[in-house]
């Protein structure tokens, strides 16, 4: 997995007024993000490696354990990298 | 259950184009009626995007036949819709496509015939291969996300490997070995283009190969065409429920090929309000839900899976656009199917039928 995961140039994020979702939209496609996917996104600058998202993440999510959130990023990352919507960003 | 709500708009900006590509899916009889204008799109955008429609297809013909592109795209770009540019690229240079992406332009889908210049060319009817690379090579030059389209048939599906192996070398982000939709010319050129079920079966193996192959780098598009599948395309992903197509002399459809759908009297963009033509024109909610459905489609699993398949292919192949779609195993119509396929692999292909140039919108 990237270390710093940065969105590419492909991928852009979009608020729906419709559903009151965000999207991440790409040539053909858009994804429905929940709330901790636009989180992830929303991070997904090229300044975060995923250790220091998760500790973002669990200031704002106490009620969630460490390890569950780190499932969720890892599943989440994987899926936007095999898209091709995030890659390591140049150092 | 919420209300359908269109996520793309297909904006045919001109029937014109300067290839002649006997897959088209163009009428080959083209209206008599005045373009749309600039600020009649303008205002069409608007209205999609109040719609809920995020994704614009920028296509015709060939869109970059019109001067008002850029602006027509910088319209696009202030409403925040994800725009992609469907393109020939023939027309094309390096700064038109720098102001192109100055405007907010996001994506570029080109189009390509084949993996060499001479097969290729023969099929577009005119010299573009050496070009359309050319202008492949700018596009990712520039950073803009590339997706390379390739219509297949059965005159350029022995060239897979190349095709796939081309798009690698160009840097392509999305590969689409799009089906050849047998509509407009598409259709009159069908025993020229349909392939043998030999020659499906060796793409379907190496474009499996490629996309596990290519995961994360490039991603690939490859379909079974429904003539071979047993069960119909999910058209449109179903019909009024995702998609709206403005035609160049603005009709509203739900496909690109509906203007062949008898009775279909299609709303103009100039006579009433997009919202109104989603919700609630005769047209749009013709085949919208299930109700119209006829059996087995009524009763069928795969019914909110393929919605019953292609309307437009249903009245090509049958004179009835609300019958089943042939292309399912389970139509009544299904032999009409059968029969072509056998043809296929019982004969030489015919000589193509070459799109014509039209000087109309």
């Amino acid at each position: 997995m990237t270390s710093r995961p940065a969105l590419t140039r492909k991928a852009r994020l979009r608020f729906d007024p419709i559903s009151h979702e965000h999207l991440l939209l790409s040539p053909e496609r858009g994804l429905i993000l929940n709330g901790t996917a636009h989180e992830i996104v929303q991070l997904c600058t090229g300044a975060y490696t995923v250790a220091m998202m998760l500790d973002i993440l669990e200031t704002r999510h106490p009620d969630l354990s460490r390890i569950a959130l780190a499932q969720e990023v890892d599943e989440f990352l994987f899926a936007l990298q095999q898209r091709g919507l995030i890659q390591e960003a140049t150092a | 259950m919420t209300r359908e709500r269109p996520y793309t708009l297909i904006a045919e900006l001109t029937y014109r184009c300067p290839l002649h590509c006997p897959y088209c899916s163009n009428p080959t009889d083209y209206g008599r009626q005045p373009s749309v204008k600039t600020h009649t799109w303008r205002r069409v955008f608007r209205e999609a995007e109040a719609l809920g429609i995020v994704q614009l297809h920028l296509t015709g013909g060939e869109p970059l036949l019109r001067d008002d592109l850029n602006e027509l795209v910088r319209a696009a770009n202030e409403l925040d819709l994800y725009t992609n540019l469907i393109t020939s690229g023939i027309p094309l240079d390096r700064p038109r496509l720098d102001r192109l992406i100055a405007g907010g332009l996001n994506s570029v889908q080109l189009s390509v015939q084949g993996a060499t210049a001479s097969p290729s060319d023969r099929i577009a009817g005119v010299p573009c291969f050496n070009r359309k690379i050319a202008v492949a090579r700018w596009i990712k030059e520039s950073g803009l996300p590339l997706t390379i389209n390739v219509v297949m048939h059965r005159q350029n599906l022995d060239e897979i490997k190349d095709i796939i192996a081309l798009a690698e070398e160009l840097g392509a982000d999305r590969l689409e070995l799009a089906t050849t939709q047998y509509a407009g010319w598409a259709l009159a050129n069908r025993d020229a283009l349909l392939p043998t079920q030999e020659q499906l079966d060796q793409a379907r193996v190496l474009a499996r190969e490629a996309k596990a192959r290519l995961l994360g780098r490039m991603e690939i598009l490859y379909v079974l065409p429904d003539y071979y599948s047993e069960a119909p395309k999910t058209c449109m992903d179903g019909w009024g429920r995702r998609y709206m197509v403005v035609t160049p002399d603005g009709l509203v459809l739900p496909c690109h090929a509906a203007y062949a759908i008898p009775d279909a009297k299609p709303h103009r963009v100039t006579d009433h309000p997009l919202g109104e033509i989603w919700e609630s024109s005769e047209l749009f909610r013709r085949f919208r839900g299930e109700d119209w459905m006829p059996a087995p489609c009524r009763t069928c699993d795969r019914r909110t899976v393929d919605f019953g398949g292609c309307r437009c292919q249903a009245f090509y192949l049958t004179g009835n656009p609300a019958a089943t779609d042939p292309a399912c195993a389970l139509s009544p119509d299904h032999g009409i199917i059968l029969q072509t396929r056998a043809g296929a692999a019982s004969s030489e292909a015919p000589p193509f039928r070459y799109r014509e140039l039209t000087m109309v919108p």
